[in-house]
């Protein structure tokens, strides 16, 4: 099977595993923000923001710029590929197992009343 | 696709099939569970045998199910159970082994995740929920997953304009 990069996965899923930092991220989606305003709409201080900007950036999912005292934020798009990659991979291993393992069970169904009618 | 399955439950967990089955949640687990079931039907590509399936069926206990493609490639899935409840429910760690061509045993690539199997009684038919998750336990899925199918959903769709 193809090989994932184990380190990247966990921390682009464990990144996206909190409700606050899956809201930072829906924000900057919708373009570059800097980090007062990404506090507002959260409620919350721009020290527990900065904490949560760190996990992100750290797993590639932001990208920081800084001009001055400014801090620019905008969203990385390479690590959630490889997450939607690792999820996409499964999803089709699964889906055609699924299509077999359900004409098999027909089949096992059609053979048994074979079997009955006999 | 068929019209009576379905992936990918929003807000629930990682990634969620469904699909419903003309059978007995008993028939469907027995299947679903038997070496000499799983050899017929496990075929995640056109051409692929299962040479081999290895199955102890109990918490704690190992699988290992060997797929080979026309090419002769080995694509080996090993797993432990972690829950066992016929014919309901099954939860079992899932990983790939490096090699796969032995008939034992072999050196995993260590991606461990996490699937769980529920069979649903659906009048004469069975709906089959399966979540696959990243995590290597249910506590662990239990805390992450909710709501990051959606997230993931919708950066992918922001991903793909």
């Amino acid at each position: 099977m193809v090989e994932y990069n184990s380190k990247v996965l966990d921390r682009t899923f464990g990144a996206l595993a909190d409700p606050t930092r899956r809201r930072i991220l829906a924000q900057l989606a919708r373009g570059e923000e800097c980090v007062t305003r990404l506090a507002r709409p959260h409620a919350m201080s721009l020290a527990a923001v900065s904490k949560h900007l760190i996990v992100l950036e750290k797993a590639g999912l932001v990208k920081r710029q800084r001009e001055g005292r400014v801090h620019t934020l905008a969203l990385e798009a390479q690590p959630m590929q490889e997450a939607q990659a690792w999820l996409d991979r499964y999803r089709k291993f699964w889906e055609a197992n699924l299509d077999q393992f359900e004409n098999y069970l027909e089949k096992l169904q059609e053979k048994e009343k074979k079997h009955e009618d006999k | 696709m068929r019209i009576n399955s379905e992936v990918q439950k929003p807000d629930d967990a990682t990634l969620v099939l469904r699909r419903v089955l003309k059978a007995t949640p008993e028939r469907a687990f027995t299947a679903w569970t038997s070496p000499e079931h799983i050899q017929q039907w496990m075929r995640p590509e056109p051409g692929m045998v299962v040479p081999l399936v290895h199955m102890d069926l109990r918490v704690g206990g190992k699988f290992r199910i060997q797929m080979k493609n026309p090419d002769g490639e080995y694509f080996t899935a090993v797993g432990e159970f972690r829950e066992v409840e016929a014919p309901q429910r099954l939860v079992y760690t899932w990983d790939w082994e490096k090699d796969g061509s032995g008939t034992e045993f072999g050196e995993v690539e260590g991606n461990t995740s996490l699937i769980t199997v529920e069979f649903f009684e659906r009048g004469e038919q069975t709906e089959l929920v399966m979540t696959h998750t990243r995590f290597a336990t249910v506590e662990s899925r239990d805390n992450h997953a909710q709501g990051w199918t959606s997230a993931l959903e919708n950066f992918a769709k922001f991903l793909g304009e």
